[in-house]
């Protein structure tokens, strides 16, 4: 094999280290919305889940460019943020970003339809036993669908992982600092390094079927308990 | 003393309705509430448990929980509710579904001592049968030693003997407790057997209100006894007509004449009364 260890290494370092970002945002961020698109009175409801949604249907290397715009160093947000020094572009923030977006209907939709079929009466025993709705969330519901919780994140950042489009809008698959290992995989190919290529590849088998396996025994757990 | 004077539009099994409800409770009494499904009895339950808003007032013990100005919600009126299909806690224990309530695992051990769980505290609800279900969930009311106890078709899930041996765990909590109680229900002889007072509801309106003997007995006049059924079929056999009736579980025949027979059609809800035998009563 001709092709050196930090080709490897980087990228695989720097896509885990974004999964970590990613994986904490889906849970501080994901749980929340997916509780509040829940809600069956909730106003503007159509909009954000359209918002969340949006990544799912449309092309994501179109949803980069609009990301680039909004986010770009004079784009209507970005100019902005560039004032206080937050930059997203060419930057690792936008690799946890493109990452994020990708990942969030995957996480938010199925969670939030477990949210929806928890049994009304359960949290209503819980209100009535003077537990506020938050409460109950958290020490009722979530922990009564862990097992769909788990499994949403997993294929979440499965999904963030193999993200290609917006990483490379918002990236700019620069080699060394913004190329993730979706995108050395193709920056290999681009220059025939095949072995290289296969090399990444067999790292993303491995991680693939990690998670399978940690979905399979999430599952087996569930049933002894 | 509970007293309640709701008001409330309903989508009923016959279009729009009024619930208008004006009641009176006894403290510690042990009210049943009865009537066909879609009257209003779940409803009422509910609005007196907060889970679903009024117009009127409600007031327990001085205490206001609903007026023009105030509502209070369900987490501080101090409630116990059972739900028909038991809504346990699934992630949590037998006992962890009581302590989730209140943090007191004196009354809690008592609780389960008194509904024969003592042996279930650490099994998970998915592991229980349906009356053990019940009871835990029946405990778990009684943890916050409620001001008023709100029962929904309790026990209308479970099998006869089941039912029989809650109705009386029912019975000793309330004795032991002294708790105000309201338990909607469709069976007469657990209504007459449980609570002192019996209010029947028709679409939203309280028709009969009165002690479990004046409301529930069928009789009228010098009958010896009377059963409500309902009419299955109506057979001629050479000059006379017999019908079939349903009553409860089981069927019985009743020979009719033709001026009775021209009366009736299957499906009409009858009742089946004697006046000049009396019944004999055999143990089985």
């Amino acid at each position: 094999m001709d092709f050196e260890f930090t080709q490897v290494w980087h990228p695989l370092v720097l896509s885990l280290k974004t999964l970590g970002f990613v994986g904490v945002l889906l849970v501080v961020l994901g749980i929340p919305l997916a509780y509040l698109l829940s809600k069956e009175e909730l106003k503007y409801k159509w909009f954000i889940e359209t918002l969340v949604t949006l990544p799912l249907i449309f092309p994501p290397i179109a949803i980069g460019f609009l990301l680039l715009l909004l986010l770009g160093k004079y784009g209507w947000v970005g100019s902005y943020l560039n004032q206080i020094g937050i930059r997203f572009i060419f930057d690792f923030k936008g690799l946890v970003l493109a990452g994020f977006v990708a990942a969030l209907p995957l996480m938010v939709k199925p969670l939030q339809s477990a949210i929806e079929l928890f049994p009304k009466a359960i949290k209503e025993a819980a209100y009535m036993s003077g537990k506020s709705p938050l409460y109950t969330l958290c020490f009722i519901v979530l922990p009564s669908i862990r097992k769909s919780l788990v499994a949403a994140l997993l294929i979440a950042l499965a999904r963030a992982l193999g993200e290609v489009g917006i990483t490379l809008m918002l990236g700019g698959n620069i080699v060394g600092k913004t190329d993730t290992i979706s995108l050395a995989i193709y920056n290999a190919v681009f220059d025939g390094d095949y072995p290289l290529a296969l090399s990444l590849c067999s790292i993303l088998i491995v991680v693939s079927l990690a998670v399978f396996a940690a979905l399979h025994f999430l599952e087996r757990r569930d049933q002894v308990l | 003393m509970i007293e309640i004077s709701i008001e409330k539009e309903l989508l009923g099994s016959l279009g729009k309705m009024d619930l208008c409800v004006d009641l009176q409770i006894e403290k510690q009494s042990f009210v049943a509430l009865s009537g066909q499904s879609g009257s209003g009895k779940t409803t009422l339950l509910r609005i007196l448990a907060g889970l679903e808003k009024a117009k009127g007032r409600i007031s327990v013990d001085q205490e206001v929980w609903l007026d023009q100005n105030v509502y209070r919600v369900p987490q501080k009126r101090g409630i116990g509710f059972v739900f028909q299909d038991y809504a346990l806690f699934p992630n949590m224990s037998v006992l962890e579904n009581l302590l989730f309530v209140k943090k007191d695992k004196v009354l809690a051990e008592q609780l389960l001592e008194m509904t024969e769980l003592g042996e279930l505290a650490h099994r998970k609800p998915a592991t229980l049968s349906g009356g053990q279900k019940q009871r835990v969930s029946l405990c778990r009311a009684m943890m916050n030693r409620p001001k008023l106890l709100l029962m929904d078709e309790p026990l209308s899930a479970l099998d006869p003997s089941m039912r029989t041996k809650l109705q009386h765990e029912i019975l000793s909590l309330h004795k032991a407790f002294e708790t105000t109680t309201i338990m909607v229900s469709h069976d007469p002889s657990e209504m007459y057997k449980l609570s002192s007072r019996v209010v029947v509801l028709s679409q939203g309106k309280i028709v009969q209100d009165g002690d479990a003997k004046s409301v529930l007995l069928r009789t009228q006049g010098s009958q010896k006894f009377s059963f409500e059924g309902e009419l299955l079929d109506i057979v001629k056999v050479d000059v006379i007509y017999v019908a079939i009736v349903a009553i409860g579980q089981q069927i019985v025949e009743v020979v009719l004449d033709e001026g009775e027979a021209q009366n009736l059609r299957a499906g009409d809800t009858v009742n089946i009364g004697t006046k000049a035998f009396a019944p004999i009563l055999h143990k089985k």
